[in-house]
């Protein structure tokens, strides 16, 4: 049919975050990878803040950075200011926050493609030939037909994409970008059932606008930081972020303008995030506040544009003026690009099995936004390990799929493919049940050794990891030491002992770098309550890994509920864990772990 | 409906409970096997004996030889306790016998049932929840009014209603420290508040958990066990507080040698009384046995009455078997029998020392002093009066309420000693989880709810 004009073993469709990480990690474990997207010069933009991290995202980053991947390093690289949050609230929950230079995070992920030999083409997907249950390639809007056995769709928002502002609503991706067109039915072809969701932004206004010296000045930690464990720490002092608050005469041009509101009006059918409201959802939603804080954030270090953090929007471009102008030292300001709402259609997770592979379609992954994340650091993540599963099919090797008890990842992508998605989903801590143990800063000591063993990891970072492994032990042996009669190990478990204590008694603690000593630290600190969650991780492990046979019929078993066999029905989980997951109670799941054990002990059904 | 489960059998009534015992078999193949081991006096099959009539029948061994002479009732899928075919064996006499039944319905093919198993087949069977399936055990077993107006209560739910207020307000408390957590740069969570939340759910549930003893005491029985000296008048007593001939008394020292158990009612709460053989040291071997279960009996119930003898006064045994109780943390009541007659040779001033009060004259010839027996001992259960008031009842329910409270009592610990916010909420995490295991929530779903529609939080 049509002439084939190219081949590659790995074939990633889009360019946005989780198509760097996935391309870079299938080229990195050596096969031949192409990225098709509709730009080539839009390589990891960030078309919403310029930030990396936060709470439960700073985690992934640590992750992806643990495995093998490049999101911290081009972090690091662009970041231009830095901070801490949650830093009092204890070691589960600390994360940091990077605000970034968006162009030069862009031009270090571009560089790293071009270092890992991947070749980046233009150009539109409207198809996707599969034959014999396995795919075979994509088909472009030209008609050009790219042979590849493994695919990874990270396709963001541009899935047949529009976006509203006001009574505006036109056919385009974001920032301009146009909209991906055809694939969608192509997708629906091959059986994937589609939903839709939607997000949005703020606007973006001129940097020379803005009254500067109206606004509260946002500093960055002022102790050296990094997020990638390879990276230097470095203090960064940019003067790149403001703060300011939105007053009564805010709330009342939004007030007299909601019937404008797409949101309001009925324009907007898809599910927005919950924790991504926009400001007329706010004003709307908690008429009592009389203010809501709000940050400008720089683009780039020498940025003509400013993000305004917190003033998300859709309203129509007039009214977003006046907004904009009713907050202190923005009373000239003009706005570059208006805010606007945009909806996608995105592939229902619960389609994927836990590699990211497509159930049904041998070699088709997806990756990120399309699987109804929301976040750059969510999106890389999948990439990531929708990169490393597709190369490791490729060996014949099984995939890799992280536990929750294992990293955020593991959450994330169990998260995924066990429950519905109803909002865009994004990473929080409240989502992990082992936060205790998955901290951001032993990301390496949990996954370090598994990148190894899967070849992402570098002969340097691999002495980088040894090195501090080493001493890390070293100082783990130093705390058995005793001061008073008693081991150091046990009197850091009083909440107000401080490790520096005993640096004057154990000198050799003193010698040890300061990541290792606040390492060990929390590790004895904290023992108590990370081995209740180990505990509990084993415990559920028990039960929660037993197998639910495929084929399953619910109705077989007497005594559950509706909603039970319901769920059972339509998500079929693979095991009791799982159902548990998606929302059987834990009644239902006794009844059904009773009648899988009777039905044991007939001889038809083991566990694994 | 499909079942494909084994038929099983067990002895259904508790051990040592005299009079009558009921051997249960339950599954696809129960009447069959049944049918083997017990013979119609009609000489019909037992499959056509009409569902819930008791019918008598000869319990026969593999050669036809009569074991027992029994009753029988034959319940019919799906109307039956276990929602299987059952057959119940009521026997006569003691455990030897209705372990003999049971026997021949193994060896007939039935495998023996394991320990709560007729309970679990019962909300398999459907209708029921694992809550309600608790409840109905409860009311099948129910073994007074009050017993029975509490099953009742719990099978409407109103334990399940108070647990789900204090999980709505503990979501609440946690919502307000995630969302302090999750977005940092947005809220203000109000954590005062929280604190006082915990601290009220914390209370609530320890005033409950005070009362727990009482609702297991409801569902079990108390076990109360008359030890003492010989010829102390522990038989009498027995029969007295019965209101029942049941022990032989005699004059002579040592005539009760087995243990003697009974079911009563005291208060309106469920009494097992057990009768012993007297403390002390023998020659007679039989005698020797019945010492031995005397003590056995007495360390495994729930609360000792040492039975002074009136006549005699304390002697040296009593007091290091008092002593020795009392060190042991037991519940133990002194009760110097014989009131009517003794001239008080038992100092009240030394028992009152000895037993730090806890000791009582009585008589059961006159019935003095029986009613203050009964009032303390049910007094340990109920604490005076409180007998309306809800009581969580299964230990499992007991036990998820424990787990909760003390999970709580570390949230406010951990606050209290200056820990760090994500190990509160760790702990409150593992509050919800132990009551979330009566309820069915999914934690972390509930707590996202709350955070987003009570704070203003996002970019």
């Amino acid at each position: 049919m049509t002439a084939i004009t190219g081949k590659y073993d790995i074939l990633v469709v889009g360019s946005g975050h989780a198509a760097v990480e996935a391309a870079l990690a299938g080229a990195r474990l050596g096969h031949s990878v192409a990225i098709v997207t509709l730009n080539p010069e839009n390589v990891a933009g960030m078309p919403c803040n310029p930030a990396v991290g936060g709470p439960g995202k700073a985690q992934i980053v640590s992750e992806i950075d643990a495995l093998g991947g490049e999101m911290a390093l081009a972090t690091d690289h662009a970041t231009i200011e830095l901070r801490v949050l949650n830093a009092s609230k204890g070691p589960a929950v600390q994360s940091l926050r990077a605000q970034v230079d968006k162009k030069a995070y862009a031009a270090h992920m571009k560089r790293a493609l071009g270092d890992a030999g991947v070749t980046l083409l233009g150009g539109m997907v409207v198809d996707i030939p599969v034959s014999s249950g396995a795919v075979r390639g994509v088909v472009l809007g030209n008609g050009d037909y790219i042979a590849a056995s493994r695919v990874i769709l990270c396709t963001g928002v541009y899935l047949e994409s529009r976006i509203i502002i006001g009574d505006v609503v036109k056919e385009s991706g974001p920032l301009g970008e146009p909209a991906a067109k055809g694939l969608s039915d192509a997708l629906r072809r091959l059986g994937i059932a589609l939903g839709r969701f939607k997000t949005g932004t703020s606007p973006r206004i001129a940097a020379d606008s803005v009254r500067w010296e109206e606004l509260k000045k946002e500093s960055g930690a002022p102790y050296p930081l990094a997020f990638s464990f390879l990276s230097k720490p470095r203090v960064y002092n940019n003067d790149v972020c403001y703060s300011t608050y939105t007053n009564e005469r805010t709330h009342e041009i939004i007030r007299a303008n909601l019937h404008r509101s797409p949101l309001f009006d009925g324009t907007i059918r898809g599910t927005g995030p919950r924790y991504c409201p926009s400001i007329e959802d706010k004003v709307y939603r908690f008429p009592e506040r009389e203010r809501h804080q709000i940050f400008l954030e720089m683009e780039a270090r020498d940025s003509d544009e400013v993000y305004i953090l917190g003033l998300s929007t859709s309203l129509p471009v007039d009214v977003q003026v006046e907004v904009v102008r009713s907050l202190p030292g923005l009373k000239e300001a003009r706005i570059v690009k208006p805010g606007y709402a945009i909806e996608y259609d995105r592939i229902l997770s619960q389609q994927l099995k836990p590699s990211l592979e497509v159930v049904g379609i041998e070699g088709l992954y997806s990756a990120g936004q399309i699987n109804g994340t929301s976040g750059y650091e969510e999106a890389a993540a999948q990439g990531l390990m929708a990169g490393i599963n597709a190369a490791l099919s490729l060996e014949g090797k099984p995939p890799v799929i992280l536990e929750r008890s294992q990293a955020y990842i593991g959450v994330l992508i169990d998260d995924l493919v066990s429950n519905v998605i109803d909002e865009p989903y994004r990473m929080l801590t409240s989502r992990c049940e082992y936060r205790l143990m998955l901290r951001q800063q032993n990301a390496d000591q949990r996954l370090t050794p598994l990148g190894r063993e899967i070849g992402l990891v570098s002969d340097a970072r691999w002495r980088v990891f040894e090195e501090k492994r080493a001493k890390l032990e070293k100082g783990r042996e130093l705390l058995g030491k005793k001061t008073g009669g008693v081991e150091v190990r046990e009197r850091l478990k009083a909440p107000d002992t401080r490790l520096e204590d005993f640096l004057g008694e154990i000198p050799e603690l003193a010698l040890l770098p300061e990541d290792v000593r606040a390492e060990i630290e929390i590790e004895a600190k904290y023992s108590g309550f990370i081995e209740r969650q180990e505990r509990e991780a084993k415990r559920l492990q028990r039960y929660a890994g037993k197998r639910i046979p495929p084929g399953f019929d619910p109705s077989e078993v007497p005594g559950l509920s509706r909603e039970a066999r319901d769920k059972l029905r339509r998500y079929a989980p693979a095991t009791i864990g799982r159902a548990l997951e998606v929302g059987v109670s834990p009644q239902d799941a006794l009844i059904l772990l009773a009648y899988m054990k009777n039905r044991g002990s007939g001889g038809a059904q083991g566990d694994e | 409906m499909k079942m494909k489960d084994d038929t099983i059998a067990a002895i259904a009534t508790p051990p040592g409970t005299g009079g009558i015992s009921i051997v249960r078999v339950s599954g696809p193949d129960a009447l069959k096997i049944a049918g083997q081991a017990v013979r119609l006096r009609s000489g019909k099959p037992l499959a056509s004996l009409k569902p819930w009539a008791a019918r008598l029948a000869s319990v026969v061994d593999a050669r036809g030889a009569q074991v027992d002479e029994a009753l029988v009732v034959v319940m019919k899928s799906p109307r039956s306790y276990t929602g299987e075919d059952v057959v119940e064996i009521q026997c006569h006499g003691g455990r030897l016998v209705s372990e003999k039944v049971l026997a021949l319905l193994l060896e007939a093919g039935a495998r023996p049932a394991e320990p709560g198993e007729f309970t679990r087949r019962a909300f398999l069977s459907g209708r029921i929840t694992l809550e309600e399936a608790e409840a109905v055990l409860e009311l099948v077993e129910a073994p007074t009014e009050y017993s029975l107006s509490q099953a009742a209560k719990r099978l409407r739910g109103e334990l399940g209603q108070r647990v789900r207020e204090w999980e709505e307000s503990l979501y609440s408390a946690l919502a307000a420290y995630q969302a302090g957590i999750d977005f940092p740069e947005d809220v203000d969570p109000g954590l005062e508040r929280a604190t006082r939340e915990i601290e009220r759910v914390h209370r609530e549930i320890a005033a409950l958990l005070e009362r727990a003893p009482l609702g297991l005491a409801l569902v079990n029985g108390i076990e109360v066990c008359l030890v003492g000296p010989p010829n102390a008048g522990k038989s009498s007593l027995f029969n007295a507080l019965l209101s029942a001939e049941r022990a032989i008394v005699t004059e002579v020292p040592g005539t009760t040698r087995d243990v003697l158990r009974e079911r009563t009612e005291w208060n309106g709460l469920p009494v097992i009384l057990l009768d012993t053989a007297g403390l002390r040291e023998t020659s007679d071997i039989v005698e020797m046995i019945g010492v031995e279960r005397a003590e056995k009996a007495a360390s495994e119930s729930e609360v000792i009455v040492y039975v002074v003898d009136g006549a005699v006064g304390l002697t040296g045994a009593d007091r290091s078997w008092i002593e020795k109780w009392r060190k042991e943390g037991r519940r133990l009541l002194v009760v110097v029998s014989k009131a009517d007659v003794s001239p008080r040779k038992a100092e009240e001033e030394e028992l009152r020392k000895l037993t730090h009060g806890s000791f009582v004259l009585a008589s059961a010839k006159t019935g003095e002093g029986l009613e203050e027996i009964k009032t303390k001992v049910t007094g340990w259960f109920s604490r005076g009066g409180e007998m309306d008031l809800l009581v969580p009842g299964s230990a499992r329910q007991v036990d998820c309420l424990r787990r909760a409270s003390s999970s709580l009592g570390e949230a406010l610990s951990a606050q209290a000693e200056g820990w760090t916010e994500d190990v509160v909420v760790i702990c409150l995490e593992e509050a919800l989880r132990a009551l979330s295991e009566l309820t069915g929530k999914n934690v972390s779903e509930e707590t996202l709810e709350q955070i987003f529609s009570r704070f203003c939080v996002g970019k």
